[in-house]
């Protein structure tokens, strides 16, 4: 008599022969790699094949001295190339209150204001003290509907906060290793030059060197439009094999019903993952997209398959037929990559549709690999679009797989 | 007629030597009933036929006894182990041989029988044993690394019934199994049933064709919307005829008038129609032919064929259950 498989055991067998097949499905490469791939590259060639979207930041240079030079000098042109081609324009005004303005009126996403008195709170005070004074600080305001924008102006008013805290470090080290340096009246002038010549090349480098290149973005948006056709198509499996009576005669083997879901779940989960990195690898070797960190972007790949998964497990749980599960699959994909920006330029989603993309896991996951786009690095910096990818994959496919019975035959 | 349960021919409770026990099956759909308290058992060796209409609740009954199906009511024991749902242990035992082609069309049989053995929980050199063994029973050896789409009907066929028999299971369940198959696949696969039922194994077998479970059946239970209505053996459930007869009478013209007239015979026990044909059982067949003709002239009906049909397992349908067969 034979055992009664373990559910992992049961759902280890179920699982191999799900991705045998889909190996064998000419049809799941090209949806599943090659499809998302060739879109990208069509549509980043559309926009011009280069960092061709830009970013408006506004600065208020309330201390109007050379370290406000610096950040905008930094941040639009790192390399003292044309400045046609940067990412981030920043978009001098006068003052607080027209900062606020604007970003209340939407016309900028956000603002980065340098106090008055900044420089002056960064300099040498005497010789024998010069790391006791807190610098001021560096305001950011943000229109928290415009997520990525916003994490930009954060990332360049923290990039220039580092940089200008990594000179006075140096210049303290220096200065308490040997006082006498301090009495030497050509010092301050020393730590102001280093200051001028390091602080435009390190924030141009590390935040936004290369970092926007179209294909970094599309390659993940059409991934995820394609992951809920080719995730959709396996979710549907279970339709398919009641149809076929193949299900009916896995049921009379001895497993449990548990085993044939968790089986069928995890070729899906599967079957993205892998679609998701051979995009991702594939993208960076061959058209040299950076997607960044590649434990963040695992950690978000891993997050918004399973996202995709359970949104469809939840429609194949709902759906009566294939052909409805399908149909409503078609639908919610491109329904979410359209509003959740798959198809437009970072920045470029209106206010309101910004606010309401927020509602599809396309947005979160893309807002996530453009943060990682953008030189974030570590898991913090994407922990809360992964957190809520992940809530989105365990609450939907939780309730498709109580939906998902497994039924009559 | 003897209610199922209390019927002297349906009562093995005491023979021990049973392979499958199903006691007061009862399954429903919504308002519908589609098998209503069915009882049987199965010894080993044994051929049981589950004969009836399409619609007559035999799917509902197999899958219910391959514990796929939950009853309603009712329990099924299959080498002593209960079998539902709930209790998969059992389903190791049986080997379910669906009516459609329960099989990955894009793998080969060999792969499909090594998926199917091994949630059967054969394993290593046992599965590639097993899986050889099966493929010469139905004679694919030459074809096991070919994709089931490349096969013929009859071959997929063949291949269907070799998952079944992978794991040597105690009882083997054909639901149709020849049903859309052409007439040398039929016969081939009629042959392997009756040999499989002659090594020992104990067979379940559902047909609508009455000459299959004719010939292959060593007990017989009639089914009809979801009731099990009579059970034994061809010879005993023939003999529940009594001195019946199967008259088939083939007629142009209006039926209804000449079936109500004919119900009012006295000879006559049930009368059915269909597609132009009467059938009639009567109490002597031969002596019924006249009265039969002259009603159905009478009834504004032209006859042109008469047949006195022997007393046969569609007869005894008839009789059991007011209707044809092919109905």
């Amino acid at each position: 008599m034979a055992r009664v498989h373990s559910t992992l055991s049961g759902a280890r067998i179920v699982a191999g022969l799900q991705l045998r097949r889909r190996v064998r499905d000419r049809s799941a490469l090209l949806q599943g790699i090659i499809a998302p791939i060739v879109l990208a590259v069509i549509i980043t060639t559309a926009f011009g094949g280069g960092r061709s979207f830009s970013i408006e930041i506004g600065v208020v240079d309330l201390d109007d001295g050379d370290l406000g030079t610096a950040l905008v000098t930094g941040a639009t042109d790192p390399a003292g190339n044309d400045s046609d081609e940067s990412d981030v324009e920043l978009i001098a005004l006068a003052d607080r209150a027209a900062a606020e303005r604007a970003i209340d009126d939407e016309v900028l996403p956000a603002a980065i204001v340098i106090p008055d008195g900044f420089a002056a709170s960064l300099a040498p005070d005497g010789a024998t003290d010069r790391s006791g004074r807190e610098p001021l600080a560096v305001e950011v305001l943000v229109d928290p509907g415009r997520e990525l924008p916003s994490d930009v102006a954060v990332t360049i008013a923290t990039r220039f906060a580092a940089s200008i805290e990594s000179t006075r470090l140096a210049a303290t080290t220096a200065l308490t290793a040997d006082p006498a340096l301090a009495l030497d009246p050509g010092a301050d002038a020393i730590i102001a030059d280093a200051s001028e010549v390091g602080l435009p090349v390190t924030l141009g480098a590390t935040a936004f060197g290369e970092g926007f290149d179209p294909i970094t973005y599309f390659a993940p948006s059409m991934a995820i439009l394609f992951a809920f056709l080719t995730l959709g198509a396996g979710a549907r499996t279970i339709i398919v094999e009641r149809r076929e009576g193949t299900l009916a005669r896995i049921r009379s083997t001895p497993i449990t019903d548990r085993a044939v879901l968790a089986g069928v779940t995890a070729s899906v989960v599967v079957v993205g993952l892998v679609s998701f990195i051979v995009i991702w690898q594939v993208t960076s070797a061959v058209f040299g997209a950076d997607w960044g960190d590649p434990a963040g972007v695992l950690l978000v790949i891993v997050s918004t398959v399973l996202a995709v998964a359970g949104i469809s497990t939840l429609v194949t749980g709902f759906a009566r037929t294939e052909s409805q599960a399908d149909g409503v699959t078609s639908v919610l994909a491109f329904g979410f990559a359209l509003v959740g920006g798959g198809f437009v330029s970072p920045g470029d989603l209106p206010d309101t549709l910004a606010r309401v993309a927020l509602i599809t896991p396309n947005r979160w996951a893309l807002d996530a690999f453009a943060e990682l786009a953008a030189g974030a690095s570590g898991i913090p910096a994407v922990l809360t679009p992964v957190l809520v990818l992940t809530g989105i994959g365990l609450v939907t496919g939780a309730i498709g797989l109580s939906r998902s019975s497994l039924g009559a035959p | 007629m003897h209610p199922p349960n209390q019927d002297p021919l349906l009562s093995r409770a005491g023979d021990d030597r049973r392979v499958a026990v199903c006691t007061g099956l009862r399954r429903s759909f919504g308002e519908r009933i589609a098998v209503d308290d069915v009882s049987f058992s199965i010894a080993p060796g044994e051929t049981y036929g589950l004969l009836g209409p399409n619609g007559a609740g035999k799917t509902t009954t197999i899958s219910m006894l391959c514990g796929v199906l939950e009853p309603d009511a009712g329990t099924v024991e299959v080498g002593g182990r209960p079998v539902s749902p709930r209790h998969p242990e059992g389903r190791g035992a049986i080997g379910y041989v669906p009516q459609d082609l329960a099989l990955y069309p894009d793998l080969t049989a060999r792969e499909n029988l090594q998926f199917f053995g091994r949630l059967q929980g054969l394993r290593g050199r046992r599965l590639d044993e097993r899986t050889g063994a099966v493929l010469e029973v139905v004679g694919l050896v030459d074809r096991a690394d070919d994709r089931i789409e490349s096969y013929s009907g009859g071959m997929k066929r063949r291949a269907n019934i070799a998952v079944g028999l992978l794991h040597e299971p105690r009882l083997l369940v054909l639901d149709e199994p020849t049903v859309g198959v052409d007439p040398q696949s039929r016969t081939a696969i009629l042959d392997a049933v009756d040999t499989l039922g002659g090594e020992g194994l104990a067979v379940l077998y559902t047909t609508h064709y009455m000459e299959e479970a004719a010939r292959l059946c060593d007990r017989i239970g009639i089914i009809d919307e979801g009731r099990l209505v009579a059970e034994g053996t061809r010879r005993e459930l023939i003999a529940r005829l009594g001195s019946a007869s199967h008259v088939r009478i083939e007629a142009i013209g209006t039926l209804d008038a000449f079936v109500n007239a004919a119900h009012d015979l006295p000879m006559v026990r049930s009368v059915s129609t269909s597609d132009g044909v009467v059938d009639v059982t009567v109490d002597d067949g031969r002596r019924s032919i006249a009265a039969l003709v002259e009603t159905a002239e009478h009834s504004g009906v032209e006859v042109a064929a008469v047949e006195v049909i022997e007393p046969d397992l569609e007869a005894v349908f008839l009789h059991m259950t007011g209707k044809a067969l092919r109905d």
